[in-house]
């Protein structure tokens, strides 16, 4: 059973990341946009088996959150999509690498996802408009959070004195 | 401030909190002001509400959306605020957040279900013009120039809570009970809600395109129903240079004339012949071509008014009006402005201002040329206002009256007086719109 659901959540993605790379516009966008055109474009796809989806969400809320191995597929699809986009945000610059703290992005970028899924299914807005607002408040937040920030100069700073001090 | 408006703050949590923290200073501001009362007996009112309104204002320039849009409206009835906030709350422009071109994508697909690419042989993801809530973007089809205005999501329906949450701050600044204002609460409530609906805007465009037909000189865009929904309106692109810029740089007097008098008609005869109306007529919603013909933009804010009122109010223009005491009466009950419970003293001073007040702000209407440039006319309606302001009486409770259908009718001729003044225009006056009032 479980592993049918799983199944079902990896083929949205699927369906998705075929939308997106097929869509003309999609390449020339920065990598937070193609972030933001990828949830969009998941929810627009879920919303195909609206009641279905939902079920399964309503299913695992509260403490059963916590359970998200009937997500496992779709997270591993995620995680491999959009390391893809993290990497190339790197190269374009629009994301900090940061030798400890880089292995802390993913697993922030997946909650930040699976919080939105959550918020869709909780959303009783006229055609779940609350959930564009959060969606675009949740990407930017992360990727201001991935881009070069006052981490970075904390840090740079934290070094050039230990170094000064020897 | 335009770092202080670059945020849309939606949580709701977040604005109670806003709304929370200018409460406790505006109650800061009253215990301060009172401890000063008693060292100092002179001291005066006005000094208290000059704070109270900065605090007031300190909150709604964070706030943005809707709430933003209540204070211009505050502010646009002189009087309810101090002067020089009424002034900060009419430029304030929000230069809200853009939509990112994916939420863009996604709008377009949740209400006309197809992406502007399909629908448009070309379409700017990146928004030509921010207002506050919406953005529009530059498209063509089929040979056609279009402008197409998407709404930001989430605005409408944060209008209830706004209003919920700013009114306690207002009934406490203002000294007044909430069923003191009620009505005009409502009335507010109404006309933003009918601003956030693009489906409404579209039939009063439409209506209104018809309408202007037999107007000289004044152009409005056609819109696009098959292309518009609840939350995007697509129209005809329209060229001409803004209405502000015109003003400061056109240098013949008979063209400044000609854009001031298109402008003139087109608001005496929607109001006389109609009685709904562009109730928001600032330089912003209006465009002039190359032969200084007037486009209107924006029919956003529209207001219908009841063909009694109508009557009633306008029957207060007419000269014969004041040689009959009783009509006049009639008149300014029907338009709240005199109440039957009245004392003596109350109803002496309402019915001084009121008849001053009418006086003062028909001018215009009775001769058949006016010169809206004349500085005088508008000191004099400021020196009421200011007067009206001073007056302890008029801050108590019982001296919130007037009809909820004034003021969008108060804010459209502010609106019209104000750009005729800026374009310093002599203007015809069509007083036969007059000759069918009897009340």
């Amino acid at each position: 059973m479980n592993n049918k659901l799983q199944y079902e959540w990896a083929a949205v993605l699927d369906k998705t990341i075929t939308m997106c790379q097929d869509d003309e516009q999609f390449h020339q966008y920065s990598v937070r946009e193609k972030m933001l055109a990828l949830v969009y474009t998941f929810l627009q796809n879920m919303q195909e088996q609206e009641t279905h989806f939902l079920e399964m969400l309503h299913q695992h809320n509260g403490i059963k959150r916590l359970d998200t191995s009937y997500l496992k597929d779709l997270k591993s699809g995620f995680e491999s999509y959009v390391t893809g986009l993290v990497e190339e945000g790197r190269n374009s610059g629009e994301i900090q690498g940061r030798p400890f703290l880089a292995r802390f992005y993913m697993p922030v970028l997946w909650n930040a996802f699976v919080n939105i899924l959550y918020f869709w299914a909780n959303d009783k807005s006229p055609q779940r408009e609350h959930t564009d607002v959060m969606v675009e408040k949740t990407v930017h937040f992360t990727f201001d959070l991935l881009a070069p920030n006052a981490i970075d100069s904390g840090i740079d700073l934290v070094q050039q004195y230990l170094k000064l001090k020897q | 401030m335009s770092e202080q408006q670059d945020k849309i703050p939606t949580s709701k949590v977040e604005r109670a909190s806003r709304v929370f923290r200018t409460s406790m200073k505006v109650g800061a501001n009253y215990i301060k002001h009172t401890a000063q009362k008693v060292v100092n007996k002179d001291l005066d009112d006005s000094d208290l509400d000059e704070k109270n309104a900065e605090a007031l204002f300190q909150m709604m320039s964070q706030l943005k959306g809707s709430a933003l849009k209540i204070a211009q409206m505050m502010s646009m009835d002189n009087g309810l605020l101090p002067k020089a906030y009424a002034e900060k709350f009419a430029k304030a422009q929000n230069s809200a957040m853009a939509l990112s071109a994916p939420l863009v994508m996604n709008t377009f697909q949740k209400y006309i279900g197809k992406r502007p690419q399909e629908v448009f042989d070309h379409f700017s993801v990146n928004a030509v013009h921010a207002a506050s809530i919406g953005q529009v973007h530059r498209a063509d089809k089929d040979g056609l120039q279009l402008a197409v205005k998407l709404q930001y999501p989430g605005v409408a329906d944060s209008i209830h809570s706004d209003i919920n949450l700013v009114k306690p701050m207002f009934l406490r600044f203002l000294n007044l009970k909430e069923k003191d204002i009620a009505p005009y609460l409502e009335e507010f409530e109404e006309r933003l809600h009918e601003e956030c609906d693009y489906e409404k805007e579209l039939q009063y465009g439409m209506e209104m395109a018809q309408f202007a037909d037999s107007i000289p000189h004044v152009i409005i865009p056609r819109y696009y129903p098959a292309l518009s929904s609840k939350k995007i309106l697509t129209m005809e692109w329209m060229e001409g240079i803004p209405l502000q810029e015109f003003i400061d740089t056109e240098t013949d007097p008979s063209r400044r004339n000609k854009v001031g008098q298109a402008l003139l008609d087109f608001l005496h005869n929607s109001i006389h012949r109609l009685q709904r109306f562009h109730a928001d007529p600032h330089p912003g919603n209006f465009l002039v071509t190359k032969d200084a013909e007037l486009v209107v933009l924006d029919f956003g804010c529209v207001k219908t008014i009841p063909k009694d009122f109508y009557i009633h109010y306008f029957a207060l223009a007419k000269d014969d009006i004041f040689n009959d005491e009783t009509k006049l009466r009639t008149c300014l009950e029907h338009l709240d402005m005199l109440r039957k419970g009245d004392t003596p003293e109350q109803d002496k001073l309402f019915f001084d201002t009121a008849v001053r007040a009418i006086q003062n702000i028909s001018k215009p209407m009775k001769s058949d040329t006016f010169y809206f440039g004349d500085k005088d006319f508008y000191e004099q309606l400021q020196a009421q206002g200011e007067e009206i302001m001073q007056n302890k009486e008029f801050r108590k409770p019982s001296a919130m009256r007037g009809s909820r259908h004034a003021i969008y009718l108060h804010r459209a001729f502010f609106g019209l007086y104000s750009i005729l003044y800026k374009l310093d225009a002599t203007l015809k006056i069509d007083r036969h719109f007059f000759d069918d009032i009897q009340v």
